[in-house]
């Protein structure tokens, strides 16, 4: 039988217990993975010789299947505010990939190392709707390679140095009180480029965020917790033009290639994952696949990256606030 | 609207529903407002003498759909024919499958039906041209003609006993296709007409509509950006829910190349709207020229 030469696997049922969908014009949830475009994911589907002949060289040419070239993006779709119950959420479609991210606030106690910092999770759930193969535990391995890679680009260091998201603006009382984020992913359509697609919903969903205000009561001393109200009223929006993109390269041949759908993934040989911010600096790397890579042409991915980056991190805020603006 | 999943400003937005009210209204259907969901009786006279047809039920002596879809009318006949359902087979149909296996002096095929179809060695010409007996080394041989995940256009030879389909692939039209990329598309969008083979000169490729859905645009020479063009235009077409005609296509591809549209922005939103307004454009014209 065909084998995909990436190690991608299948997840577990999504936690969505306290979230709500908002009845509005467009569903979030639709029960069929084709999403306005007509053909189908074929991710589990076998290629030909001849369609796998194609597809090199189409990308050779720089003429892909559906005529992009081989630094284009699909075209992105945000929208935001899609979960009314969570502090922040957005979904995004590029193509027939389609994914969902929320951002849910808890107080919580800083960690003793770090007191003044608050705590980030980021957990991505492969849902069954998107390929047969999640159904069960079947998504796990790639659940956990998405939540990883995301992590490691978005929160930076063990220390926090890097980080995308400053943890010192989620602290409210130094050392006992902070606030603890947790981000959720769900991939409800997989066709292709899942890590781009959950950093830029990520990114929506975070811009789409209101933290509520928190008055601290009375000063505490020693051990005691203080009292907090918080605010129904009142939310601070968080600042996220420092939050980076993620540019996935695709290697098929010897050529990269940006956005790569799932027929074209089944063709690499490796795949990097590079997480860059808007001054430029790369924040994280990820390689996904077998083949092993000369360094230089990882340094001449990172730069292609770089190039790439300024664009789509130019779009996405646009759709953002496009999407913001909508949503009012 | 319909559902459909595009990014629309409000200007594209108004655009697009002005054209399909204009296409509803044109539509030559009696009663347009024919499609019913799951429970919704179906108007019928009930003095006449009707047979109840797939989809429909009758409920406290009221004939109700069963399934969502558009109610038929074909004699005495009525039926509900769902939308978006899987491909119904008929003897003769031209389909386009992929190889799933390969078994004992037979391929099995995937086309997007409950199940898969069959196609018999001895149904397949030999690659020698020569009509014989096939022997045990031909047998042998059998992943010399087709392998697996490979995509084969066939025809619907007749139905087996159990309900899969048998195909046959004897003559030199039919076989394993390469060079080009297959689209899957809803089944009902592709309607039976004299000519599933196209071959169209002016670009140099070849465009197989399966009847089960299964789009094939292959070339014949080098003609890769033609070939990105038609299959885009297939892709917009199946979008907007426009049924599957070669002439249609090409119609969708020369406005694209007439407006100088970038290849990859046939599938950008603006693209949808003008051929969703030019098809309404034309359907009103062929309307005007038939009184």
């Amino acid at each position: 039988m065909f084998q995909l030469s990436m190690p991608f696997n299948f997840p577990k049922p999504f936690p969505f217990s306290c979230f709500s969908l908002r009845k509005k014009s467009v569903n979030p949830f639709p029960l069929n993975t084709c999403s306005g475009f007509c053909c189908t994911p074929k991710e589990m589907v076998g290629l030909s010789a001849g369609e796998k002949h194609f597809i090199q060289g189409g990308i050779a040419q720089d003429l892909r299947l559906d005529g992009r070239k081989r630094l284009t993006y699909r075209p992105i779709y945000v929208e935001t505010g899609i979960i009314p119950q969570a502090h922040g959420s957005a979904r995004v479609r590029l193509g027939a990939t389609d994914v969902i991210a929320s951002v849910k606030a808890e107080l919580g106690k800083p960690s003793a190392l770090q007191p003044d910092k608050g705590k980030i999770a980021i957990y991505v759930d492969c849902s069954p709707t998107a390929a047969p193969m999640f159904e069960g535990r079947g998504g796990e391995e790639l659940s956990t390679e998405l939540s990883v890679a995301l992590e490691r680009c978005l929160l930076g260091g063990k220390s926090g140095a890097g980080a995308g998201i400053d943890p010192t603006s989620l602290v409210v009382v130094e050392g006992k009180v902070c606030w603890d984020l947790y981000i959720d992913g769900l991939v409800i359509s997989s066709d292709g480029n899942l890590l781009d697609a959950l950093a830029a919903a990520i990114k929506a969903a975070l811009s789409n965020t209101g933290i509520p205000k928190v008055d601290v009561a009375a000063e505490a001393t020693g051990d005691e917790q203080p009292e907090v109200n918080i605010s129904d009223e009142e939310f601070l929006q968080f600042d996220t033009t420092g939050i980076p993109v993620i540019v996935t390269l695709t290697k098929v041949g010897k050529h990269y290639i940006v956005d790569a759908t799932s027929e074209e993934e089944s063709q690499m040989s490796s795949a990097v994952s590079i997480s860059v911010n808007r001054k430029g600096h790369v924040c994280g790397l990820t390689k996904r696949g077998g083949a092993g890579l000369d360094p230089s042409i990882i340094l001449d991915m990172i730069s292609v990256a770089k190039h790439v980056s300024e664009q789509l991190i130019n779009k996405l805020d646009s759709e953002i606030a496009a999407a913001e603006a909508s949503e009012e | 609207m319909r559902g459909l999943q595009l990014p629309l400003n409000q200007t594209q937005r108004i655009r697009l529903q002005r054209a399909f009210e204009k296409l509803q209204s044109l539509s030559s259907k009696a009663n347009s407002d024919a499609s019913v969901t799951v429970a919704d009786t179906i108007p019928v006279n009930y003095e006449d003498a009707f047979l109840k047809g797939h989809g429909t039920t009758d409920l406290n002596g009221e004939l109700v759909a069963t399934v969502c879809g558009v109610v038929e009318r074909i004699n005495k006949l009525v039926y509900v024919r769902g939308l978006r359902a899987r491909y119904k087979p008929e003897v003769g149909d031209i389909v386009v499958g992929r190889v799933i296996e390969v078994a004992q002096k037979r391929w099995r095929l995937e086309i997007n039906f409950n199940q898969d179809a069959v196609l018999m060695l001895s149904s397949m010409n030999m690659p020698d041209g020569i009509q014989r007996r096939r022997t045990a080394l031909d047998e042998l041989n059998m992943r010399g003609i087709f392998e697996e995940n490979d995509v084969v256009c066939a025809e619907v030879r007749n139905f087996q006993h159990d309900g899969s389909l048998q195909l046959q692939a004897r003559s030199q039209k039919y076989g394993k296709l390469e060079k080009g990329q297959l689209l899957i598309i809803d089944p009902y969008l592709v309607k039976k007409s004299k000519l599933h083979f196209h071959h169209l000169e002016q670009f140099g490729i070849d465009l197989i509509l399966g009847r089960n859905g299964f789009v094939w645009v292959g070339e014949h020479v080098e003609t890769r950006d033609k070939l990105c063009r038609i299959a885009n235009a297939v892709r917009v077409l199946s979008t907007l829910g426009f049924s599957m005609d070669a002439d249609l296509i090409v119609e969708t591809v020369e406005l694209s190349s007439s407006l100088k549209i970038d290849i990859h922005d046939m599938l950008g939103s603006e693209f949808h709207v003008l051929v969703a307004e030019q098809e309404a454009e034309r359907r009103s014209l062929m309307g005007k020229r038939r009184r």
